[in-house]
């Protein structure tokens, strides 16, 4: 009864899988863009000192992102986790912004902030009277590390703190009345429960920068090549499709590689109840300075961008003065002009929103199923792992093509659907990893023991796993809705003029010289998510089961 | 006996709109998505069309003009848009190649001057073009570089910001255009101004907005219209543009027919139609690009935009055969 249960579901996943993944890529390659099937191309790209240097860089920028994020990240997330203080919910939804901003906006950010004349710059100079700015960080590998880490650190705070928050006291306590010490806490309690999601994210992390396109170019320069930047560079501005649909290959099976090791190590179990959040009063001095400080580092380093696009959408310069002013929303709201094709800025952030609830909920769901196989004594446990994760490795410019070539041949509109869809595929991934992560540190012996006295595996499922799963679902929902509304390139293809979205009026915006109103739609974004992330946070904080 | 057969035959041919072949009451253009905003051509010229002529225009924007020639290359066997408009000649050859546009010389097409004209067989009609130039803050240049070889100069160290050819239209005309000066030399001189750029953006947005207006850098590769948005939106004549004295390099947009479009007749109506004084002298405020009817008159702030008639000359038809070997040898200038 069981295993029919798990098939059927495996099974009904596949058929989604190969629909909504298989039928828009074959159809893109049988169309002809896709390119040939010789074996040529690969031995042409290995063989090539060229290809062989980017494929090392972007190994070596993405393990370098995902130290940086780690390293950063996790005294966040155990601050998050262990301790509650005024403004914690609204911190952790603002913390979680970054994760959004298209890359024109986080370049932006950058440049105002850590740029040669930026803030940081320009303070060190007056501070310390230099002549030229002593931090040059932009344009250089480190500009992209940072980048990278800038849009995962969220990442970790949720997800980790996730977990860490569900450590059951007791277990603290009974440890340290036998006279462990806080590292033995650590290591041997603490950190086997948290180790799943430390690696998830690293994981998340490393695909993230490993296929980062954007952020590479423009923050690194045209010096810094990743496979994906070859990808496009063949692809669409040589229309070498052959060689580039190998290096595509290659990238997924470089991906694929990844993940199987990662799926390799497998943790179960640990000592999972109520953990009691401290306040800050009971700590002691130093560790109040410590938390203080990195709360003031890290913080600056997060918030210091967002908070330059705030200052840049209230600025105006007119005849050479700069004025503060709101008259850029003025102009997203009340706008003069006219004629409209499409969306007015309003209408697209309804747009934006409903697209982002969709494929949160289709993420989610999805996301929530195959934790639970994957969980579960499942044969082809590592091919539906990778396959899960392998959405952040195909291109969201490929799915639309081919969305668009079904939708032709069917003599449908597909656009607004096509674009739920590719929202909820790529952020599949990422629920897919937080509930799994948060799955398997569930206590098995609490489902066994439910299943003892009588409860179905289904309802033992929704009963035991489900409440205990409340922060990774949390954690699920927040990335899909994010990565939706952060989605351009897809919808920029897909939406026709009609479904314009918040990003696509950010691009548009600053294509018409409307620099002002950019930046306020950024800002509108910027609220928008961190809006729906203290909603979906609080929602989740009350679901009762 | 026929007679009567004839009439419910003309009536249906009649609603069908195929009687004489000009009866189109419909039009479906793709375009990018910045000819539909709200500040962009579109929401005037279209209406302006459909009253002219009683034709329903549909415009659908593609996202980007890259975009587009991909949607019509898909759609090549069963076309759904009749005009593909906001080709530029950088990147035709693509849609030339791959066959979608059809032939169709509009009837004033020898008010076009004649470097402006984009392809022997008209598959593309030229509505807009601009010169690449440099585009520097005044506040912080006095004396711009006046040529490439300027610009070689160690007081512009990490001065310019340049675009990426693989990933942005301006970025690939202004490669054509040290392409254009220097002939297959371009990659040395790539190699001596390597110390005056500051970087490589992936996109005009991230170069000009990103970095040029944030004080990163004092110039900027544009074009030369983009000073005469400054004047007429901020009222300033700080940003200011260069065009090199080895000679100027125009990008020029243009729009066609699809190959085996529905609305055919309707189609080149649009494309005679976008040659009209009352659709150019649109453009110059909404695209910020010279229109290329010469008799339309130009805004005031077009004062301080730059042209010259020493254009140098690039055969646009080169790039299907020489693209790949010019970006190898870009990348391996720029040190990628």
């Amino acid at each position: 009864m069981l295993a029919r249960g798990r098939h059927a579901l495996l099974a009904a996943l596949a058929i989604a899988f190969a629909l909504a993944i298989g039928a828009p890529l074959l159809s893109v390659f049988l169309s002809g863009i896709g390119g040939g099937g010789s074996l040529a191309p690969f031995f042409s790209i290995l063989e090539s000192g060229y290809y062989r240097d980017v494929i090392a860089f972007t190994f070596g920028q993405a393990a370098l992102s995902v130290a940086v994020t780690l390293v950063v990240g996790l005294p966040g997330a155990y601050v998050f986790a262990n301790y509650s203080f005024r403004g914690r919910e609204q911190m952790l939804a603002l913390a979680t912004v970054p994760f959004v901003l298209p890359s024109v906006l986080v370049v932006l950010g950058f440049v105002i902030f850590f740029g040669n004349s930026g803030v940081v710059n320009t303070a060190l100079m007056g501070l310390f009277n230099l002549e030229s700015p002593p931090l040059r960080i932009l344009y250089s590998w480190r500009a992209i590390v940072l980048a990278h880490s800038f849009y995962n650190i969220p990442l970790v705070f949720r997800l980790v703190s996730a977990v860490w928050s569900q450590l059951d006291e007791r277990m603290r306590e009974a440890a340290y009345n036998v006279g462990a010490s806080r590292w033995d806490v650590f290591r041997d309690i603490e950190f086997p429960l948290i180790r799943q999601s430390v690696l998830s994210c690293a994981l998340l992390t490393f695909m993230y920068s490993f296929t980062s396109f954007a952020i590479v170019l423009a923050l690194g320069g045209a010096r810094y090549t990743t496979i994906e930047v070859a990808i496009y560079n063949l692809a669409m501005f040589r229309g070498a499709y052959g060689l580039s649909s190998a290096l595509a290959l290659l990238q997924i099976a470089f991906l694929a590689v990844v993940v199987w090791l990662y799926m390799g190590v497998r943790v179960h179990g640990g000592a999972q109840g109520v953990r009691i959040k401290r306040s800050f009063t009971s700590l002691a001095r130093w560790q109040k300075a410590g938390i203080t400080a990195y709360a003031g580092c890290v913080g600056a380093f997060l918030f210091g961008p967002l908070a330059s696009i705030v200052g840049e959408s209230l600025r105006r310069t007119v005849h050479g003065e700069t004025t503060y002013t709101l008259a850029w929303y003025k102009e997203l709201f009340f706008p003069d002009t006219q004629g409209f094709i499409g969306a007015s800025p309003p209408q697209a952030i309804v747009n934006s929103i409903t697209f982002a609830v969709l494929a949160m909920a289709i993420s989610v769901g999805v996301g929530l199923a195959a934790a639970y196989l994957l969980n579960g004594p499942l044969r082809g446990r590592g091919v539906m792992g990778v396959a899960t994760m392998l959405p952040l490795g195909i291109s969201t410019v490929t799915l639309a093509l081919g969305y668009i070539v079904i939708g032709n041949r069917l003599g449908v509109d597909v656009s607004f659907w096509a674009i739920v869809l590719i929202h909820a595929i790529i952020s599949v991934p990422f629920s897919v990893r937080t509930l799994s992560s948060s799955l398997a540190a569930i206590d098995t012996r609490l489902v066994e023991a439910a299943q003892g006295v009588g409860a179905s595996r289904l309802r033992a499922f929704f009963s035991i796993e489900v409440p205990l799963l409340k922060g990774g679902l949390i954690a699920a929902a927040v990335f899909s809705f994010a990565i939706s509304l952060g989605e351009l390139a897809a919808a920029f293809m897909l939406y026709g003029g009609r479904y314009t979205t918040i990003p696509i009026y950010i691009y548009r915006y600053i294509g018409g010289y409307r620099f002002g109103s950019a930046a306020a739609m950024g800002v509108v974004l910027m609220a928008v998510s961190a809006v729906s992330f203290y909603v979906i946070d609080r929602m989740g904080a009350r679901m009762q089961f | 006996m026929k007679r009567l057969l004839l009439i419910p035959l003309l009536i249906v041919a009649l609603a069908c709109g195929c009687i004489g072949g000009n009866d189109d009451k419909e039009l479906t253009i793709y375009t990018y998505d910045s000819f539909v905003a709200e500040w962009g051509p579109g929401p005037t010229v279209v209406p302006m069309f459909e009253e002219k002529y009683g034709i329903t225009v549909n415009i659908v924007s593609m996202g980007s003009s890259g975009d587009m020639i991909s949607r019509a290359i898909l759609e090549k066997d069963d076309p759904k848009a009749d005009i593909l408009l906001g080709i530029n000649d950088v990147q035709m050859y693509r849609a030339f190649s791959e066959d979608v546009l059809a032939e169709y010389r509009p009837d004033a097409y020898e008010m076009i001057p004649d470097h402006l004209v984009m392809d022997d067989q008209w598959r593309l009609t030229p509505f807009d073009y601009g010169y690449m130039a440099i585009v520097y803050d005044s506040q912080k240049v006095d004396n711009p570089p006046t040529s490439f070889e300027d610009l070689k100069d160690e007081r512009w160290k990490d001065s310019l910001i340049v675009e990426d050819p693989r990933t942005s239209s301006p970025g690939l005309s202004f490669m054509l255009w040290t392409v254009a000066a220097y002939g297959d030399d371009f990659d040395d001189y790539w190699r001596a101004i390597d110390d005056s750029i500051l970087t490589v953006a992936p996109s005009w947005n991230t170069a000009y907005y990103g970095m040029f207006m944030e004080g990163e850098a004092p110039m900027v590769v544009s074009y030369s219209t983009s000073p005469a948005y400054h004047l007429e939106y901020e009222d300033t004549d700080r940003y200011k543009s260069v065009i090199f004295e080895e000679g100027g390099f125009v990008q020029i947009e243009g729009a066609g027919i699809v190959n085996g479009a529905e609305h055919e007749d309707a189609a080149k109506k649009f494309i005679d139609f976008m040659l009209t004084e009352e659709f150019q002298r649109e453009l110059p405020l909404t695209q910020f690009m010279l229109p290329v009817n010469p008799n339309v008159e130009l805004p005031a702030s077009y004062e301080i935009v730059k042209t010259t008639d020493d254009v140098l000359d690039l055969d646009r038809t080169l790039l299907a055969t020489h693209l790949d070997t010019w970006t190898d040898d870009w990348i391996a200038a720029i040190g990628g």
